[in-house]
């Protein structure tokens, strides 16, 4: 890991970036540490690609400030623009962009022969990389003779070749297969724990963005809607996008001391009666249990309703349930299989009232 | 790796022959290329066809017609692909108009470019006063000034295909290569050049053929002086007057230097595989 993770440039990430293009209409403010990841994950068309962009200066910004350290990389007011070649900006790409009329290693040393670096030593430091990634067989390889899971590690080293002090990576496993996007992201996630600046990785994949961050941005319509870890997310997530993103159930209605009622009529009771007024509800998918009759028990929340769709993801299943309010709930697989969860099926949903948090909206 | 190695060619035999109408019409087509080129042979002085292509005055007009090809197609490499990256990559006022005007020899007369030319650069021009006043450069009516009528008619040829080629790229790489620090200058010669050498190639090639072929510019413009400015093109036009078995040895010969040339490119560069892309025995070494 030595040629990674050494020397530590250890600056971190200070950006406004204000864009206006077409439909999009960008304005987001980030910090990210040294050595800290953060995903930035949203619908498409929401900006993320284009905060890349501006990031690595392959576009200006309209209005704000990029500030890598003590280095000002952007700013329209005061005039700096510091061109993409100046930056010390790594970036990996979806769709790797490796150049096919150069050699795996070749590809590796690019970077460092643009930096002035002599060839023998930049093919040398080109070979030592792709052997610590694993790839010193495939170093004479074009391109177009690697697999997509060798072309994308191909395309990491060379990012990371010329030691950069900011990571930028645009979907780098969507191009993946399952198997080898697994593998990839094991090699990129002990990169990342290594690298020593920020680093920053757009996705639509929440898995990755688990993976892989510390903070997770989620980015809707050109802005931050929120931003903290997955944990924080999860608890309280701000929007839908970023309820269904992670999974949680995210419900408004209107309380009136313990009782909510949704805005489809249902009545929830809640723990916390505090609230008055518009409200929401949000409801982790593994607190609602599933049973086959009435359940007795301590529950404050039980309906009968039906089973809409049902997922298997290894070894929980989430299940999606109909009226009269649609929820994912979480079982284990074994469960499921117990309770004969079907689409179409009937069965009674509890949740205790502690398992309800709810927020002022 | 797995599955994702050479796709596997089978040849499969068409489920109906083709329609009649387009054999038809594609037969008459290629008849259109090729009964020219028997009237030719059905004409050719076999017997006397190496005696024929020994004169000097043929010999002459082969090393003139080389020597103005080659130059012309160098030329309009090494000054248009830099114009064909401009139009292609840059915004600039006046861009569109531009390529109008650079790619106007492609469809204009000849003679009318060798009118031009003569008018630009003719010793009564202010740029013809002053290469002969200050250098004692004359180009009309010398070799140079053939290679300038050439290369006036051939760089729209490798413009145009070179600027498609670098529009059709994705930038995307150009980016990925700023990225690793290169400037716009090593983008251009490490990114652009090597991703469009089949696109170059093809260029230079077509604008070699236009400059070996060039009638009409060149006879305006240099004349037509044997051993000076008279090219393979023009020695046909003289002898089919003198002598047109002689006319008919040369038509042969630059049919055959054609030929020649194309096959020796198609094998060395030009990829007969599209999923291979550039060839990969060469340069990079």
């Amino acid at each position: 890991m030595s040629q990674v993770s050494s020397p530590p440039p250890a600056l971190g990430l200070l950006a406004k970036l204000c864009f206006r293009r077409g439909d999009l209409d960008l304005d987001v403010e980030l910090a990210v540490k040294p050595g800290e990841t953060l995903a930035l994950v949203g619908p498409n068309g929401a900006g993320k690609s284009t905060m890349l962009e501006l990031l690595a200066g392959l576009t200006p910004t309209d209005a704000g400030a990029i500030r890598l350290g003590e280095t000002l990389l952007d700013d329209p007011e005061e005039n700096v623009f510091v061109p993409t070649d100046h930056r010390a900006v790594g970036a990996v790409f979806h769709d790797h962009l490796l150049f096919n009329h150069l050699s795996a290693r070749d590809n590796v040393a690019f970077g460092l022969r643009c930096r002035g670096v002599r060839r023998a030593n930049a093919r040398r430091q080109a070979d030592h990389l792709l052997a610590t990634f694993g790839l010193a067989s495939l170093a004479t390889r074009r391109p177009s003779e690697l697999s997509g899971g060798q072309a994308q590690r191909v395309a990491l080293a060379r990012a990371l070749a010329t030691k950069p002090a900011l990571l930028l990576l645009d979907e780098p496993l969507s191009a993946l297969d399952v198997e080898t996007r697994r593998e990839v992201r094991r090699l990129l996630g002990d990169q990342l724990a290594a690298f020593a600046g920020p680093a920053i990785v757009v996705t639509h994949d929440p898995t990755d963005a688990m993976l892989l961050a510390d903070r997770i941005a989620v980015v809707e319509h050109g802005r931050i809607t929120q931003i903290g870890t997955i944990d924080e997310i999860r608890r309280h997530p701000a929007t839908r996008y970023a309820a269904t993103l992670v999974g949680t159930n995210l419900l408004d209605g209107v309380a009136d001391g313990t009782t909510v009622e949704l805005n489809r009529g249902h009545l929830l009771t809640v723990a916390d009666g505090s609230q008055l007024g518009s409200v929401r509800l949000t409801i982790r998918p593994e607190a609602i249990s599933l049973h086959p009759q009435r359940p007795v028990g301590s529950q404050r929340n039980v309906w009968q309703t039906t089973v809409d769709v049902v997922e298997s993801m290894g070894d929980t299943t989430r299940v999606t349930l109909g009226e009269p309010i649609a929820l994912a709930v979480d079982v284990t697989t074994a469960a499921a299989v117990a309770l004969s969860i079907a689409p179409g099926n009937s069965v009674w949903a509890a949740v205790k009232a502690t398992e309800v948090s709810i927020q002022a909206t | 790796m797995t599955a994702n190695g050479a796709p596997h060619r089978t040849r499969r035999r068409p489920a109906t022959r083709p329609p009649a109408s387009i054999v038809v019409l594609g037969a008459l087509g290629a008849a259109i290329v090729v009964i020219p080129l028997l009237g030719l042979l059905s004409r050719t002085p076999w017997g006397s066809l190496l005696d024929r292509l020994r004169d000097d005055t043929v010999l002459d007009a082969l090393r003139i017609s080389l020597i103005t090809s080659v130059a012309a197609a160098a030329l309009a490499t090494v000054f248009g692909v830099p114009l064909a990256w401009l139009l292609a990559r840059t915004r600039f006022p006046g861009r569109r108009l531009l390529r109008a005007i650079v790619t106007l020899p492609m469809v204009l007369p000849p003679v009318v470019g060798g009118a031009a030319l003569l008018f630009a650069l003719g010793r009564r021009s202010p740029i013809g006063r002053f290469l002969d006043e200050e250098f004692g450069i004359v180009l009309p009516f010398s070799i140079t000034g053939v290679i300038i009528a050439n290369t006036f008619v051939a760089l729209p040829f490798l413009v145009v295909t070179v600027e498609g080629a670098i529009a059709a790229l994705d930038g995307r790489h150009e980016s990925a290569a700023a990225t690793l620090g290169a400037s716009r200058l090593t983008v251009f010669r490490r990114v652009v050049i090597p991703m469009i050498r089949p696109s170059l190639v093809a260029g230079g090639v077509l604008a070699w053929a236009r400059a070996f072929g060039e009638f009409g510019a060149t006879i305006t413009f240099a004349g037509n002086l044997p051993g000076r400015t008279q090219t393979l093109p023009l020695a046909v036009f003289t002898e089919l007057d003198a002598d047109r078995d002689t006319a008919i040895a040369i038509s042969l010969l630059m049919v055959a230097v054609s030929i020649a040339v194309l096959v020796a490119l198609r094998e060395r560069w030009w990829p007969t595989d599209m999923d291979s892309g550039a060839p990969r025995d060469g340069v990079a070494q």
